[in-house]
């Protein structure tokens, strides 16, 4: 009967996942060239790693956590023999691609792990996976696919372990994907410490005999350790080579001063409450009914504790990024709450009954005990599950075109539904958004053109990423991880610089170091180099540029 | 020709010394029975034995012509390359440490998944008890004592407390015969129908091995197995050793039980040590069991077939970790060791200085054992196979190397971070910089948790504070390292004798362990 072993169907699930969101990633980003500005810098970073004048791993940068750049390493080596990896971030594409197809493979294991009906559990997997924001993210590159699927991973170990305490799980969820997780995106941190706890409680209140508290704290350890060293490790080391532990929020270029300089004012708690829900209800509108009805299946029965790892993770990853953004310290950005999606699809596999579980490796002492009670109040609810999973996939669609919820994702309209025609401001602005970084790979492709000696540009990456990642020849460049970046600031003139890449200095385009160095040279060349170009730009939020040729040195000094 | 007539004689020595105890079994006479001839004959054998019959075998000689060729050509060349070339010899030598020190970490890692998943065999109370008297085999215990007239109460109790009838245990208590004090205090219990004293003819070396070997020719049962004099041996362990032998092929010729502490409690220093004993028998052990490679033996508690000790030379008495050197020569030679969940309870080293000689005589026979087995490899590499040869030798070089070179990358460490050094950085390119960093980094961090998950799987929360600070108690193993590996160039065969008797009662312990 089961010709197809669960392990060939696990394979398959994975191939095809990943054959998808790889396909959609050449489609948007080679095709089209359509990129977020995050996946850019950071294959310009990686970029930055291997071909840079000074090859070193510390200018993999220390603003982000660096899992979805190390990732990337071994494509971006291969980008001399296949350029659009770098220059069009195809291998941003493909990072995420792999984890995504990761993430859908751990929501079908997790129908598995709990011997569901096989077309229940690949309904609900195909569902998650043809998501347009799973679709969307598993392509484009950002950090959300790899978070999605460690997350994923951990919530689906931590289910079994609240029936078998099976230590292998707290292994993988802890030492692996917590771990990783927090070197992926710094929100982890919340899902490390919350599932932690979880872990050390659900021990504590079912191990009876002493000592209660020891061994509740050993099991704290066990799971949480591996994150913690993580994040002290981060730590220690962006001190060390930055002299900032925590880049993201005190450095000028985390995202806390970014939004700063973004003028952008805190959206106060009535409002940003209602963006978090409003937004979590576009990408899951089923969360809620999904919940109640897992919950009311399960309520009094054996086993219903594994509802509370999902709700735990998931929740307080959700919680956090609704936080963040109320207190105004990030961004409105529909992405944030991504994890609404695992969330959904893991409650909807939990709101249906047993099946047979699959073996533990090494079931823990205290485990409890099996018991002979339905393990659901209702023997069915299949197809309304189902249902509620579909409704979400349609729901998200549609919001996936609002400009004001969806502000990184509505432009994929007008490549998804192309329309020349369209004269609407939001078509136009769509067709910006397309562009965003076109204006920086034609100054790359001219920079290219002139030929120049290795180092003889300079430019500080923070915004001009995108012109590095699409030139071909990238030691060019002199940037600011270039142990000379300093020295070359001060002095271009004499240090054999050619041309400075100027930048706008708006307020939001303000932190440019070349500016900050030699105010007015945006202006008029700052008495060190003349214009010779002027490059308005026209992709969407992208600053204007200004290239500038350096001046001669002056014999004799 | 007195080469042959030699070996001629050596022949008849051994099967001589043989047939005689045979004889003396078969004719129900015991140590009483001995006469001078016997006792020199047996103790001619159980010094000479092996390094006569099988001396490729045998650590009496460190290290044979080949490898002295090769250890001074890796000298000569090593001196010479740092006078030439400093930093490119510098960054080799670095190299070809780092790269060890993370093949032997990866290996650890590999070995422990496979024991946290399959663990070691569990014969229940039921089976045990229910093979019926007379199926029972004979069993002889060795028990080596010297200059240890305190715990031989203790050793009378223990017996006691062992489930297995009565007319089938031979316990021999083998003590040095000029060892007065320890005769004494046994002389109190020669009423005793349990214990028989075997006193053991002065002579050197005054190994425990060399005991065993002799106390071997008076032995009457069909399995062997040893425990020191102050250990606790689950009262089933025998029984269940037994069923194993019953249940296994012919060719398990050995059942080791797992050794725990008593005295976890005591310090610091033995909260480390029994979180270590916990991890090596608990997992390590079983998972190399699981992956059909050789098993360096424990101390004691190790069950073994008496005929095929017989065959293979039994105990090297020029081996300073005899017990590792026997798990691998029965291993060589075809035969299998099972790992048994079954504890005996010993008392752990509380003292940090007898604790440091215990550990560098463990480290330098590791090394003297290694050195034995490579002897030739390329016989070694074909009857064991690649992954076996390898994991033997980064178990038996590796476990004393990677401790030693523990404390040279935390030095280097502390250089980079006190001043910054250049020198520092140009011995450290990045594929050198990148291991060693995950070496220490990763590498430290791992063997922690894999202590600290065998401490969960076991139900031992009492020893989280050790777990965590294990990290002092690799700085200790690094010194014991150091020494060792001083020894084993110094003085190959001196054996450092551990100290017992330094623990209080086991009774005031938890007794979880068990």
């Amino acid at each position: 009967m089961n010709r197809f072993s669960d392990l060939r169907l696990k394979r398959w699930a994975y191939g095809l996942a990943f054959a998808l969101y790889a396909g959609v990633a050449y489609w948007l980003e080679v095709v089209h060239g359509f990129i977020l500005g995050d996946a850019l810098a950071r294959v310009s970073a990686v970029q930055g790693v291997l071909f840079s004048r000074d090859p070193h791993l510390a200018a993999i940068g220390f603003i982000f956590t660096p899992l979805t750049a190390l990732a990337q390493l071994p494509m971006i080596a291969l980008s001399s023999w296949w350029p659009a990896l770098a220059e069009r971030g195809f291998s941003a594409g493909l990072m995420s691609s792999a984890f995504m197809a990761g993430a859908v493979l751990q929501v079908l294991s997790m129908g598995i792990d709990r011997g569901l009906p096989r077309s229940f559990s690949v309904t609900i997997t195909v569902l998650f996976a043809l998501h347009p924001m799973i679709v969307f993210y598993g392509a484009n590159g950002m950090s959300e696919a790899p978070f999605i699927f460690l997350m994923t991973w951990a919530v689906r170990r931590l289910v079994l372990w609240m029936v078998d305490d099976d230590v292998h799980h707290l292994i993988a969820a802890g030492a692996v994907a917590m771990a990783l997780a927090y070197l992926t995106r710094y929100d982890a941190l919340v899902c490390v410490a919350v599932s932690s706890s979880v872990v050390a409680v659900t021990t504590y209140l079912r191990a009876l005999e002493p000592p209660r508290k020891r061994r509740a704290l050993l099991d704290f350890i066990v799971i949480g350790s591996p994150g913690i060293l993580a994040f002290a490790g981060w730590a220690i080391a962006s001190w060390l080579i930055t002299g900032e532990a925590f880049g993201q929020f005190t450095s000028q270029y985390g995202n806390s001063a970014i939004v700063k300089n973004s003028g952008q004012e805190g959206p106060g708690p009535l409002d940003g409450f209602e963006f978090a829900v409003t937004s979590i209800s576009l990408l899951a509108p089923m969360l809620i009914p999904l919940a109640w009805l897992a919950i009311w299946q399960r309520w009094r029965r054996p086993k219903w504790a594994m509802l509370i790892p999902p709700a735990a993770i998931f929740g307080s990853a959700l919680a956090f990024q609704s936080a963040s953004y109320i207190s105004g310290s990030t961004f409105g950005f529909l992405r944030f709450y991504i994890v609404a999606i695992p969330f959904a699809a893991t409650l909807a596999l939990l709101a249906v009954p047993d099946g047979e579980f699959v073996e533990p490796t090494r079931r823990g002492r205290h485990a409890p005990a099996p018991s002979r009670i339905p393990s659901t109040r209702w023997a069915g609810g299949y197809l309304p599950v189902a249902a509620m999973m579909a409704v979400c996939v349609v729901v998200s669609g549609w919001g996936m075109t609002s400009a004001k919820y969806a502000v990184q994702e509505y432009g994929l309209e007008s490549i998804v539904d192309p329309d020349p025609n369209a004269t609407s401001a939001k078509r136009q602005e769509e067709a910006r958004i397309l562009r965003t970084f076109s204006t920086d790979r034609k100054i790359a492709a001219y920079i290219d053109s002139l030929n120049l000696p290795d180092g003889s540009v300079v430019l500080d990456t923070v915004y001009g990423f995108g012109i590095v990642a699409a030139s071909r020849r990238p030691k060019v460049f002199v940037v600011p991880s270039d142990p000379d970046y300093v020295r070359m600031i001060n002095d271009p003139v004499n240090r054999g610089a050619k041309y400075l890449i100027a930048v706008v200095p708006t307020p939001l385009w303000s932190i440019d170091t070349l500016n900050k160095r030699h105010p007015g040279l945006y202006g008029d060349g700052a008495d060190i180099a003349t214009l010779d170009m002027e490059i308005p730009n026209d992709g969407a939020n992208q600053p204007d540029w200004r290239l500038y040729k350096v001046n001669e040195p002056v014999p004799g000094r | 020709m007195t080469g042959s007539v030699d070996a001629e004689a050596r022949d008849l020595a051994a099967l001589s010394a043989r047939t005689r105890a045979e004889q003396l079994r078969a004719e129900g006479l015991g140590v009483d029975d001995l006469t001078d001839e016997d006792r020199e004959l047996f103790l001619d054998r159980a010094i000479n034995g092996l390094r006569e019959d099988d001396p490729i075998r045998s650590a009496s000689v460190a290290v044979v012509g080949w490898q002295k060729i090769v250890v001074a050509l890796l000298l000569v060349l090593s001196i010479a390359g740092l006078i030439w070339q400093p930093i490119r010899a510098a960054v080799v030598l670095i190299a070809v440490c780092t790269y060890a020190y993370v093949a032997t970490m990866i290996d650890r890692l590999l070995v422990f998944r496979q024991g946290l998943a399959y663990r070691a065999i569990v014969i229940t109370d039921e089976e045990a008890r229910a093979i019926p008297d007379e199926e029972l085999p004979p069993y002889t215990i060795l028990v080596p004592a010297y200059h240890e007239p305190e715990v031989v109460g203790d050793l009378l109790a223990a017996m006691e407390r062992l489930e297995y009838p009565a007319d089938k245990v031979q316990v021999l208590l083998l003590l040095e015969a000029d060892d007065e004090i320890t005769i004494a205090a046994a002389e109190n219990y020669r009423d005793s129908e349990i214990i028989t004293i075997v006193l053991v003819p002065p002579a050197e070396p005054r190994t425990k091995p060399k005991a065993c070997n002799y106390g071997l020719f008076l032995a009457t049962g069909d399995i062997v197995t040893i425990y020191d004099a102050e250990d606790l041996p689950e009262p089933l362990q025998l029984r269940r050793a037994a069923a194993v032998f019953a249940k296994l092929p012919d060719n398990m010729a050995c059942v080791q039980s797992k050794l725990a502490y008593h005295n976890s409690h005591q310090n610091m220093l033995t909260g480390w040590f029994t979180a270590e004993y916990n991890l090596w028998f608990g997992y390590l052990l079983p998972g190399l069991m699981r992956s059909e490679s050789a098993i360096p033996l424990g101390g004691t508690s190790n069950h073994l077939r008496r005929s095929v000790l017989e065959d293979i030379g039994a105990w090297d008495p020029y081996n300073v970790t005899e017990d590792a050197d026997l798990g691998l020569r029965l291993y060589a030679l075809g035969y299998r060791t099972a790992v048994l969940d079954s504890t005996t309870l010993e008392e752990a080293n509380s003292d940090p200085i007898n604790w440091i000689r215990q550990r560098s005589r463990w480290y330098k026979g590791y090394l003297q054992t290694w050195l034995v087995h490579i002897r030739r490899p390329r016989l070694m590499w074909k009857t064991v196979g690649p992954r076996s040869f390898i994991r033997l030798t980064l178990i038996l070089a590796g476990t004393p190397i990677i401790a030693v070179l523990n404390l040279l990358f935390w030095f280097i460490t502390l250089l980079w971070f006190l001043g910054q050094p250049g020198v520092v950085g140009a011995v450290f390119p990045w594929y050198v910089y990148f291991p060693a960093l995950i070496a220490l980094v990763i590498g430290n961090g791992i063997t922690l948790y894999m202590n600290l998950i065998s401490l969960r799987e076991d139900d031992r929360s009492d020893l989280i504070v050790p777990a965590l600070t294990v990290p002092a108690f690799f700085a200790l193993m690094s010194i014991a390292a150091a020494k060792g590996v001083y020894q084993i160039i110094r003085s190959p065969s001196y054996w450092e004798k551990t100290f017992h008797g330094l623990a209080t009662k086991p009774d005031d312990e938890p007794s979880n362990t068990a």
